[in-house]
Protein backbone atom coordinates (compact mmCIF):
# COMPACT_ATOMS: atom_id res chain seq x y z
CA UNK A 1 0.00 0.00 0.00
CA UNK A 2 3.16 2.31 0.78
CA UNK A 3 4.06 2.14 -2.60
CA UNK A 4 1.25 2.74 -4.21
CA UNK A 5 0.64 6.01 -2.07
CA UNK A 6 3.78 6.84 -3.15
CA UNK A 7 3.37 7.05 -6.61
CA UNK A 8 0.09 8.79 -6.38
CA UNK A 9 2.07 11.13 -4.06
CA UNK A 10 4.66 11.27 -7.37
CA UNK A 11 1.84 11.95 -9.57
CA UNK A 12 0.06 14.79 -7.53
CA UNK A 13 3.25 16.43 -7.39
CA UNK A 14 3.25 16.22 -11.25
CA UNK A 15 -0.32 17.11 -11.08
CA UNK A 16 -0.03 20.10 -8.82
CA UNK A 17 0.54 23.34 -11.20
CA UNK A 18 -1.98 22.36 -13.77
CA UNK A 19 -4.33 22.01 -11.07
CA UNK A 20 -3.70 24.99 -10.37
CA UNK A 21 -4.44 25.74 -13.76
CA UNK A 22 -7.80 24.00 -13.67
CA UNK A 23 -9.02 25.65 -10.86
CA UNK A 24 -8.39 28.87 -11.64
CA UNK A 25 -10.73 28.67 -14.95
CA UNK A 26 -12.90 26.38 -12.74
CA UNK A 27 -13.46 29.50 -10.98
CA UNK A 28 -13.77 31.90 -14.00
CA UNK A 29 -15.91 30.02 -15.62
CA UNK A 30 -18.13 28.91 -12.46
CA UNK A 31 -18.65 32.32 -12.22
CA UNK A 32 -20.26 32.99 -16.00
CA UNK A 33 -22.32 29.60 -15.95
CA UNK A 34 -23.23 29.78 -12.84
CA UNK A 35 -26.08 32.66 -13.96
CA UNK A 36 -27.72 29.64 -15.87
CA UNK A 37 -28.83 26.46 -14.44
CA UNK A 38 -28.46 25.32 -17.73
CA UNK A 39 -25.26 26.53 -17.87
CA UNK A 40 -24.50 24.95 -14.97
CA UNK A 41 -25.89 21.70 -15.93
CA UNK A 42 -23.72 21.55 -18.41
CA UNK A 43 -20.77 22.60 -17.28
CA UNK A 44 -20.22 20.52 -14.11
CA UNK A 45 -20.55 17.30 -16.00
CA UNK A 46 -17.94 18.26 -18.27
CA UNK A 47 -15.23 19.24 -15.68
CA UNK A 48 -16.22 15.81 -13.62
CA UNK A 49 -15.22 14.31 -16.81
CA UNK A 50 -11.61 16.71 -17.06
CA UNK A 51 -10.87 15.66 -13.42
CA UNK A 52 -10.79 12.35 -14.15
CA UNK A 53 -8.96 12.44 -16.95
CA UNK A 54 -6.40 14.67 -15.33
CA UNK A 55 -4.18 11.66 -14.81
CA UNK A 56 -3.79 11.53 -18.19
CA UNK A 57 -0.89 13.83 -17.77
CA UNK A 58 1.38 11.90 -15.92
CA UNK A 59 1.67 9.83 -18.55
CA UNK A 60 3.23 12.03 -21.03
CA UNK A 61 5.84 13.63 -17.58
CA UNK A 62 6.77 10.13 -16.91
CA UNK A 63 7.39 9.54 -21.37
CA UNK A 64 9.26 12.57 -21.32
CA UNK A 65 12.02 11.50 -18.55
CA UNK A 66 11.79 7.22 -19.89
CA UNK A 67 10.38 6.87 -16.45
CA UNK A 68 9.33 3.57 -17.07
CA UNK A 69 12.58 2.81 -17.41
CA UNK A 70 13.60 3.48 -14.05
CA UNK A 71 10.40 1.60 -12.99
CA UNK A 72 11.28 -1.73 -14.67
CA UNK A 73 14.46 -1.63 -13.29
CA UNK A 74 12.97 -1.78 -9.71
CA UNK A 75 11.53 -4.22 -8.20
CA UNK A 76 8.20 -2.72 -7.65
CA UNK A 77 5.62 -5.31 -9.53
CA UNK A 78 3.66 -3.69 -12.76
CA UNK A 79 0.62 -3.97 -10.60
CA UNK A 80 0.94 -1.95 -8.07
CA UNK A 81 2.02 1.13 -10.86
CA UNK A 82 -0.36 0.24 -12.81
CA UNK A 83 -3.31 0.74 -9.67
CA UNK A 84 -1.51 3.90 -8.59
CA UNK A 85 -2.67 5.31 -11.94
CA UNK A 86 -6.29 4.21 -11.77
CA UNK A 87 -6.77 4.85 -8.24
CA UNK A 88 -5.23 8.54 -8.93
CA UNK A 89 -7.88 9.27 -11.50
CA UNK A 90 -10.99 7.32 -9.60
CA UNK A 91 -9.44 9.76 -6.45
CA UNK A 92 -8.99 12.92 -8.08
CA UNK A 93 -12.19 12.77 -10.27
CA UNK A 94 -14.51 11.70 -7.20
CA UNK A 95 -13.33 14.46 -5.46
CA UNK A 96 -13.12 16.66 -8.06
CA UNK A 97 -16.99 16.21 -9.20
CA UNK A 98 -18.01 15.80 -5.88
CA UNK A 99 -17.01 19.44 -4.90
CA UNK A 100 -18.10 20.43 -8.35
CA UNK A 101 -21.67 18.80 -7.22
CA UNK A 102 -21.65 20.56 -3.99
CA UNK A 103 -21.04 23.97 -5.35
CA UNK A 104 -24.01 23.87 -7.65
CA UNK A 105 -26.17 22.27 -5.60
CA UNK A 106 -25.56 25.29 -3.15
CA UNK A 107 -25.84 28.03 -5.73
CA UNK A 108 -29.16 26.41 -7.21
CA UNK A 109 -30.49 26.09 -3.15
CA UNK A 110 -29.61 30.11 -3.53
CA UNK A 111 -31.22 30.74 -6.56
CA UNK A 112 -34.41 28.33 -6.81
CA UNK A 113 -34.35 27.24 -2.86
CA UNK A 114 -38.08 26.07 -3.41
CA UNK A 115 -36.66 23.36 -6.46
CA UNK A 116 -33.33 23.19 -5.35
CA UNK A 117 -33.05 19.36 -5.42
CA UNK A 118 -29.85 17.06 -5.24
CA UNK A 119 -31.21 14.07 -7.58
CA UNK A 120 -30.11 16.00 -11.21
CA UNK A 121 -26.64 17.17 -10.07
CA UNK A 122 -25.97 13.49 -8.64
CA UNK A 123 -27.42 12.19 -11.47
CA UNK A 124 -25.54 14.17 -13.77
CA UNK A 125 -22.23 13.30 -11.83
CA UNK A 126 -22.76 10.26 -11.74
CA UNK A 127 -23.17 10.09 -15.83
CA UNK A 128 -20.39 11.69 -16.26
CA UNK A 129 -18.07 9.66 -14.28
CA UNK A 130 -19.18 6.84 -15.79
CA UNK A 131 -18.63 8.00 -19.49
CA UNK A 132 -15.25 9.25 -17.58
CA UNK A 133 -14.16 5.98 -16.33
CA UNK A 134 -15.26 4.36 -19.45
CA UNK A 135 -12.94 6.65 -21.42
CA UNK A 136 -10.08 5.95 -18.47
CA UNK A 137 -10.75 1.88 -19.29
CA UNK A 138 -10.10 2.16 -23.06
CA UNK A 139 -7.06 5.15 -23.01
CA UNK A 140 -5.29 4.18 -20.18
CA UNK A 141 -4.38 0.50 -21.48
CA UNK A 142 -3.80 2.65 -25.44
CA UNK A 143 -1.42 5.38 -23.59
CA UNK A 144 0.57 2.12 -21.66
CA UNK A 145 1.19 0.80 -25.15
CA UNK A 146 1.74 3.35 -27.51
CA UNK A 147 2.48 6.43 -25.43
CA UNK A 148 0.30 9.14 -25.25
CA UNK A 149 1.75 10.91 -28.26
CA UNK A 150 1.03 8.46 -30.38
CA UNK A 151 -2.13 7.51 -28.48
CA UNK A 152 -3.30 11.31 -29.53
CA UNK A 153 -5.46 9.95 -32.88
CA UNK A 154 -6.69 7.16 -31.17
CA UNK A 155 -7.53 9.73 -28.69
CA UNK A 156 -9.51 11.87 -30.87
CA UNK A 157 -11.36 8.70 -32.39
CA UNK A 158 -12.27 6.73 -28.71
CA UNK A 159 -14.43 10.04 -28.27
CA UNK A 160 -15.51 11.16 -32.08
CA UNK A 161 -16.27 7.98 -33.59
CA UNK A 162 -19.59 7.15 -30.52
CA UNK A 163 -20.56 10.63 -30.92
CA UNK A 164 -20.47 10.62 -34.39
CA UNK A 165 -22.31 7.26 -34.66
CA UNK A 166 -24.67 8.29 -31.96
CA UNK A 167 -25.50 11.27 -34.21
CA UNK A 168 -26.10 9.02 -37.76
CA UNK A 169 -28.08 7.10 -35.89
CA UNK A 170 -30.65 9.88 -35.32
CA UNK A 171 -30.65 9.91 -39.56
CA UNK A 172 -30.54 5.93 -40.11
CA UNK A 173 -33.34 5.14 -37.71
CA UNK A 174 -36.82 6.87 -38.49
CA UNK A 175 -38.05 8.99 -35.54
CA UNK A 176 -40.72 7.00 -35.31
CA UNK A 177 -38.81 3.69 -34.29
CA UNK A 178 -37.53 6.04 -31.52
CA UNK A 179 -41.28 6.80 -30.30
CA UNK A 180 -42.55 3.81 -30.37
CA UNK A 181 -39.43 1.88 -28.45
CA UNK A 182 -40.41 1.13 -25.19
CA UNK A 183 -38.01 0.02 -22.65
CA UNK A 184 -39.73 -1.92 -19.71
CA UNK A 185 -39.50 -0.36 -16.70
CA UNK A 186 -37.83 -3.03 -14.98
CA UNK A 187 -35.17 -2.42 -17.29
CA UNK A 188 -35.06 0.97 -16.59
CA UNK A 189 -34.83 0.48 -12.99
CA UNK A 190 -32.00 -1.87 -13.03
CA UNK A 191 -30.07 0.33 -15.87
CA UNK A 192 -27.95 2.18 -13.41
CA UNK A 193 -26.85 -0.88 -11.24
CA UNK A 194 -26.32 -2.80 -14.89
CA UNK A 195 -23.98 0.25 -16.27
CA UNK A 196 -22.39 0.56 -12.86
CA UNK A 197 -21.62 -3.14 -12.78
CA UNK A 198 -20.34 -2.83 -16.25
CA UNK A 199 -17.86 -0.04 -16.12
CA UNK A 200 -16.61 -1.77 -12.98
CA UNK A 201 -15.90 -5.18 -15.39
CA UNK A 202 -14.56 -2.33 -17.80
CA UNK A 203 -12.28 -0.78 -15.43
CA UNK A 204 -10.37 -4.52 -14.11
CA UNK A 205 -10.43 -5.65 -17.79
CA UNK A 206 -8.32 -2.53 -18.51
CA UNK A 207 -6.22 -2.84 -15.35
CA UNK A 208 -5.85 -6.18 -16.68
CA UNK A 209 -4.53 -5.38 -19.78
CA UNK A 210 -2.67 -2.28 -18.84
CA UNK A 211 -0.60 -4.47 -16.34
CA UNK A 212 0.03 -7.46 -18.98
CA UNK A 213 1.47 -4.60 -21.27
CA UNK A 214 4.00 -3.27 -18.93
CA UNK A 215 5.05 -6.77 -17.82
CA UNK A 216 6.27 -6.67 -21.79
CA UNK A 217 7.11 -4.06 -21.94
CA UNK A 218 11.18 -3.69 -23.52
CA UNK A 219 13.28 -0.56 -22.54
CA UNK B 1 35.20 -14.00 -3.33
CA UNK B 2 31.48 -15.82 -4.64
CA UNK B 3 30.45 -14.60 -8.30
CA UNK B 4 27.78 -11.70 -8.19
CA UNK B 5 26.54 -11.89 -11.57
CA UNK B 6 27.23 -15.49 -13.79
CA UNK B 7 26.53 -14.87 -17.32
CA UNK B 8 26.44 -17.97 -19.69
CA UNK B 9 26.25 -18.24 -23.18
CA UNK B 10 23.88 -14.92 -23.36
CA UNK B 11 22.31 -13.90 -26.48
CA UNK B 12 20.19 -10.93 -27.75
CA UNK B 13 19.24 -11.13 -31.54
CA UNK B 14 18.17 -7.36 -32.82
CA UNK B 15 18.20 -6.84 -36.76
CA UNK B 16 21.51 -5.95 -37.73
CA UNK B 17 22.98 -7.07 -34.27
CA UNK B 18 23.64 -9.78 -32.17
CA UNK B 19 24.73 -10.37 -28.43
CA UNK B 20 26.81 -13.64 -29.04
CA UNK B 21 27.14 -16.63 -26.33
CA UNK B 22 28.31 -14.30 -24.26
CA UNK B 23 29.60 -16.03 -20.65
CA UNK B 24 31.04 -13.66 -18.23
CA UNK B 25 31.46 -13.92 -14.35
CA UNK B 26 32.17 -10.93 -11.83
CA UNK B 27 33.29 -11.56 -8.56
CA UNK B 28 31.84 -9.95 -5.56
CA UNK B 29 33.40 -7.02 -4.17
CA UNK B 30 35.08 -5.46 -7.02
CA UNK B 31 34.91 -2.76 -10.02
CA UNK B 32 34.17 -3.96 -13.60
CA UNK B 33 34.29 -1.95 -16.41
CA UNK B 34 32.40 -2.76 -19.73
CA UNK B 35 34.34 -1.60 -22.43
CA UNK B 36 33.74 -1.26 -26.25
CA UNK B 37 32.91 0.79 -29.35
CA UNK B 38 29.61 2.92 -29.48
CA UNK B 39 26.88 -0.61 -30.05
CA UNK B 40 29.17 -2.92 -29.39
CA UNK B 41 26.66 -4.51 -26.61
CA UNK B 42 27.63 -3.16 -23.46
CA UNK B 43 23.98 -1.23 -22.60
CA UNK B 44 22.38 -4.52 -24.11
CA UNK B 45 24.51 -6.65 -21.43
CA UNK B 46 22.98 -4.56 -18.53
CA UNK B 47 20.21 -4.56 -19.75
CA UNK B 48 19.45 -7.94 -19.98
CA UNK B 49 20.81 -8.49 -16.55
CA UNK B 50 18.21 -6.01 -15.15
CA UNK B 51 15.95 -8.15 -17.31
CA UNK B 52 14.77 -4.81 -19.41
CA UNK B 53 14.99 -6.90 -22.60
CA UNK B 54 14.15 -10.00 -22.94
CA UNK B 55 17.17 -12.66 -23.42
CA UNK B 56 16.93 -15.26 -26.37
CA UNK B 57 18.82 -17.73 -25.00
CA UNK B 58 21.56 -18.36 -22.03
CA UNK B 59 21.10 -17.69 -18.43
CA UNK B 60 22.01 -15.05 -15.93
CA UNK B 61 22.57 -15.41 -12.10
CA UNK B 62 22.59 -12.50 -9.72
CA UNK B 63 23.65 -13.16 -6.12
CA UNK B 64 22.89 -16.61 -6.97
CA UNK B 65 19.65 -16.12 -8.38
CA UNK B 66 18.21 -16.22 -11.70
CA UNK B 67 17.43 -12.89 -12.83
CA UNK B 68 14.05 -14.03 -14.31
CA UNK B 69 12.50 -16.36 -11.69
CA UNK B 70 13.36 -13.79 -8.59
CA UNK B 71 13.27 -10.93 -10.32
CA UNK B 72 12.09 -8.92 -7.82
CA UNK B 73 14.66 -10.12 -4.92
CA UNK B 74 17.60 -9.31 -7.28
CA UNK B 75 16.58 -6.02 -8.46
CA UNK B 76 15.46 -5.17 -4.90
CA UNK B 77 19.50 -5.02 -4.18
CA UNK B 78 20.78 -3.35 -7.26
CA UNK B 79 21.19 0.41 -7.82
CA UNK B 80 20.76 1.27 -11.33
CA UNK B 81 22.29 4.33 -12.92
CA UNK B 82 21.03 5.07 -16.72
CA UNK B 83 23.18 7.09 -19.32
CA UNK B 84 20.29 9.79 -19.05
CA UNK B 85 18.70 10.60 -15.65
CA UNK B 86 14.89 9.48 -15.44
CA UNK B 87 13.61 11.86 -12.86
CA UNK B 88 10.90 14.26 -13.57
CA UNK B 89 12.46 17.84 -14.13
CA UNK B 90 9.91 19.67 -12.49
CA UNK B 91 10.38 18.11 -8.71
CA UNK B 92 12.92 18.36 -6.56
CA UNK B 93 15.05 15.76 -5.02
CA UNK B 94 12.67 16.16 -1.78
CA UNK B 95 9.97 15.26 -3.69
CA UNK B 96 12.11 12.33 -5.81
CA UNK B 97 12.92 10.84 -2.25
CA UNK B 98 8.92 10.72 -1.59
CA UNK B 99 8.83 8.31 -4.57
CA UNK B 100 11.45 6.30 -4.46
CA UNK B 101 10.53 4.50 -1.11
CA UNK B 102 7.82 3.17 -2.85
CA UNK B 103 9.90 1.46 -5.46
CA UNK B 104 12.76 0.29 -3.00
CA UNK B 105 11.61 -1.36 0.23
CA UNK B 106 15.17 -0.71 2.04
CA UNK B 107 14.97 3.10 0.62
CA UNK B 108 16.90 5.09 3.76
CA UNK B 109 15.71 8.99 3.11
CA UNK B 110 18.44 10.14 5.99
CA UNK B 111 21.41 8.20 3.91
CA UNK B 112 19.82 10.12 0.29
CA UNK B 113 20.06 13.50 2.18
CA UNK B 114 23.77 12.57 3.41
CA UNK B 115 24.15 11.89 -0.10
CA UNK B 116 22.76 14.60 -1.35
CA UNK B 117 24.82 16.99 1.23
CA UNK B 118 28.50 14.92 0.23
CA UNK B 119 27.41 16.19 -3.32
CA UNK B 120 26.69 19.25 -2.77
CA UNK B 121 22.70 19.04 -3.95
CA UNK B 122 20.39 21.35 -2.82
CA UNK B 123 17.14 19.36 -1.62
CA UNK B 124 14.51 21.77 -2.98
CA UNK B 125 15.91 22.65 -6.57
CA UNK B 126 13.86 21.19 -9.10
CA UNK B 127 15.70 18.97 -11.29
CA UNK B 128 15.41 20.93 -14.37
CA UNK B 129 17.54 23.90 -12.84
CA UNK B 130 20.30 21.21 -12.31
CA UNK B 131 23.41 20.80 -14.85
CA UNK B 132 24.74 17.73 -16.27
CA UNK B 133 27.03 16.85 -13.38
CA UNK B 134 24.18 17.48 -10.97
CA UNK B 135 22.05 15.18 -12.43
CA UNK B 136 23.87 12.26 -12.78
CA UNK B 137 24.85 12.90 -9.30
CA UNK B 138 21.75 12.48 -8.10
CA UNK B 139 20.92 9.72 -9.86
CA UNK B 140 23.80 7.98 -7.95
CA UNK B 141 22.88 9.16 -4.66
CA UNK B 142 19.38 7.54 -5.94
CA UNK B 143 21.19 4.26 -6.98
CA UNK B 144 22.93 3.78 -3.43
CA UNK B 145 20.20 4.91 -1.11
CA UNK B 146 18.38 1.67 -0.55
CA UNK B 147 21.41 0.19 0.20
CA UNK B 148 22.02 -1.75 -2.75
CA UNK B 149 24.78 -5.07 -3.01
CA UNK B 150 25.64 -4.54 -6.49
CA UNK B 151 25.67 -0.51 -9.06
CA UNK B 152 25.09 -1.18 -12.37
CA UNK B 153 25.88 2.22 -14.22
CA UNK B 154 25.69 2.90 -18.02
CA UNK B 155 27.85 5.11 -19.07
CA UNK B 156 27.58 7.13 -15.50
CA UNK B 157 30.78 9.93 -16.06
CA UNK B 158 30.25 10.66 -19.95
CA UNK B 159 29.52 14.12 -20.86
CA UNK B 160 30.89 15.48 -17.40
CA UNK B 161 34.32 17.81 -16.65
CA UNK B 162 37.32 15.64 -15.04
CA UNK B 163 36.20 17.15 -11.44
CA UNK B 164 33.27 15.79 -11.57
CA UNK B 165 33.89 12.51 -12.99
CA UNK B 166 36.83 12.14 -10.43
CA UNK B 167 34.03 13.15 -7.51
CA UNK B 168 31.67 10.38 -8.82
CA UNK B 169 34.16 7.53 -9.02
CA UNK B 170 35.64 8.02 -5.21
CA UNK B 171 32.00 7.36 -4.57
CA UNK B 172 32.42 4.01 -6.38
CA UNK B 173 35.48 3.60 -4.09
CA UNK B 174 33.74 4.36 -1.03
CA UNK B 175 31.13 2.22 -1.79
CA UNK B 176 33.36 -0.92 -2.19
CA UNK B 177 34.96 -0.67 1.26
CA UNK B 178 32.07 -2.81 2.24
CA UNK B 179 33.26 -5.73 0.69
CA UNK B 180 30.17 -7.83 -0.61
CA UNK B 181 29.55 -4.38 -2.86
CA UNK B 182 29.87 -4.33 -6.21
CA UNK B 183 30.22 -2.43 -9.39
CA UNK B 184 29.47 -2.67 -12.94
CA UNK B 185 30.20 0.10 -15.41
CA UNK B 186 30.14 0.81 -18.58
CA UNK B 187 32.01 3.33 -20.21
CA UNK B 188 33.63 4.11 -23.15
CA UNK B 189 35.82 6.61 -21.22
CA UNK B 190 38.82 4.31 -20.09
CA UNK B 191 40.64 7.18 -18.34
CA UNK B 192 38.08 6.68 -15.75
CA UNK B 193 38.04 2.67 -16.02
CA UNK B 194 42.04 3.19 -15.40
CA UNK B 195 41.56 4.71 -12.16
CA UNK B 196 39.00 2.47 -10.50
CA UNK B 197 38.52 -0.75 -11.79
CA UNK B 198 39.83 -3.81 -11.43
CA UNK B 199 38.86 -6.07 -14.20
CA UNK B 200 37.67 -4.87 -17.53
CA UNK B 201 35.95 -6.84 -20.16
CA UNK B 202 36.04 -5.64 -23.45
CA UNK B 203 32.67 -6.49 -25.73
CA UNK B 204 32.84 -5.45 -29.19
CA UNK B 205 30.25 -6.41 -31.98
CA UNK B 206 28.37 -8.77 -29.52
CA UNK B 207 31.46 -10.84 -28.70
CA UNK B 208 32.98 -10.99 -25.38
CA UNK B 209 36.69 -10.71 -26.41
CA UNK B 210 38.40 -10.79 -23.16
CA UNK B 211 37.43 -9.95 -19.32
CA UNK B 212 40.58 -9.64 -17.09
CA UNK B 213 42.52 -7.98 -14.12
CA UNK B 214 43.36 -4.66 -15.30
CA UNK B 215 46.86 -4.68 -13.63
CA UNK B 216 47.44 -8.20 -15.32
CA UNK B 217 46.63 -6.24 -18.80
CA UNK B 218 49.20 -4.14 -18.67
CA UNK B 219 51.75 -6.86 -17.43
CA UNK B 220 50.45 -8.91 -19.93
CA UNK B 221 50.44 -6.76 -23.13
CA UNK B 222 52.94 -4.04 -24.05
CA UNK B 223 52.73 -0.89 -26.55
CA UNK B 224 55.67 -1.74 -29.42
CA UNK B 225 56.95 0.89 -31.67
CA UNK B 226 59.39 0.77 -34.52
CA UNK B 227 60.25 1.31 -38.29
CA UNK B 228 58.00 -1.27 -40.94
CA UNK B 229 61.81 -3.05 -41.31
CA UNK B 230 61.88 -3.60 -37.71
CA UNK B 231 57.88 -5.42 -37.86
CA UNK B 232 59.21 -8.08 -40.41
CA UNK B 233 61.34 -9.72 -37.60
CA UNK B 234 58.49 -9.86 -34.85
CA UNK B 235 56.46 -12.81 -34.87
CA UNK B 236 53.36 -12.21 -35.55
CA UNK B 237 51.64 -14.90 -33.67
CA UNK B 238 52.26 -12.70 -30.43
CA UNK B 239 51.01 -9.63 -31.75
CA UNK B 240 46.87 -8.89 -31.36
CA UNK B 241 47.35 -5.92 -33.44
CA UNK B 242 49.40 -3.81 -35.27
CA UNK B 243 48.90 -0.67 -36.88
CA UNK B 244 51.41 1.06 -39.64
CA UNK B 245 51.77 4.27 -41.17
CA UNK B 246 54.48 6.45 -43.73
CA UNK B 247 57.00 6.30 -40.57
CA UNK B 248 56.73 2.98 -39.20
CA UNK B 249 54.70 0.37 -36.88
CA UNK B 250 52.70 0.16 -33.80
CA UNK B 251 51.57 -2.95 -32.55
CA UNK B 252 50.16 -4.20 -29.35
CA UNK B 253 52.01 -7.51 -28.10
CA UNK B 254 51.22 -10.42 -25.96
CA UNK B 255 54.68 -11.12 -24.66
CA UNK B 256 57.24 -8.49 -23.27
CA UNK B 257 60.24 -10.50 -23.59
CA UNK B 258 59.59 -11.05 -27.44
CA UNK B 259 59.67 -7.36 -28.14
CA UNK B 260 62.84 -6.54 -25.91
CA UNK B 261 64.98 -8.92 -27.65
CA UNK B 262 64.08 -7.40 -30.65
CA UNK B 263 65.43 -4.13 -29.30
CA UNK B 264 61.90 -2.17 -29.90
CA UNK B 265 61.08 0.70 -28.05
CA UNK B 266 58.42 -0.41 -25.63
CA UNK B 267 55.74 0.69 -23.36
CA UNK B 268 53.29 -0.07 -21.24
CA UNK B 269 49.92 0.18 -22.75
CA UNK B 270 46.80 1.55 -21.48
CA UNK B 271 42.79 -0.08 -22.06
CA UNK B 272 42.16 2.61 -24.30
CA UNK B 273 45.20 0.89 -26.47
CA UNK B 274 44.64 -2.60 -25.94
CA UNK B 275 40.64 -1.81 -26.38
CA UNK B 276 41.83 -0.27 -30.18
CA UNK B 277 44.58 -3.01 -31.51
CA UNK B 278 41.77 -5.85 -30.14
CA UNK B 279 38.89 -4.06 -32.11
CA UNK B 280 40.89 -1.93 -34.71
CA UNK B 281 44.38 -2.92 -35.39
CA UNK B 282 45.35 -5.45 -38.09
CA UNK B 283 45.64 -9.08 -37.15
CA UNK B 284 49.38 -9.90 -36.05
Amino acid sequence: MNAILGLMRKDWSLMKKQIRMVAVYLVILFVIFSFTTDGMVAFVPLFSILMFLMSTNCFAYDEQVNFGKLLAASPLPASRVVLSRYLLSLLVGTLGGAILTLLQLVLSSFREPEEASPEVPLSAFLISAGIALLLVSILFPLFYKFGVNKSRLMILLVCAVPAAAAALLQFVIPETVWRNLAVPPALLTALPWLAGVLLVLALLVSMRISVGILRRQEH
Amino acid sequence: MQPVIEIENLRKEYAGFALQDLTLTIEEGTITGLVGANGAGKSTTLKLILNLIRRDAGTIRVFGLDNREREAEVKAQIGVVFDEPCFHEILSPRQISGYMGALYPTWDPAFFRSLLERFSLPRDKVVKEFSRGMKMKLSIAAAMAHHPRLLLLDEPTSGLDPLVRDEILDMFLDFLQDERHSVVLSSHITSDLEKVADTIALIDKGRLLFHEEKDRLREQYVLVKGSTAQLEKLDRNQLIGVRTNEYGFEALARSRRQAALSGLAVEPPTIEDIMLFYTRGEKG
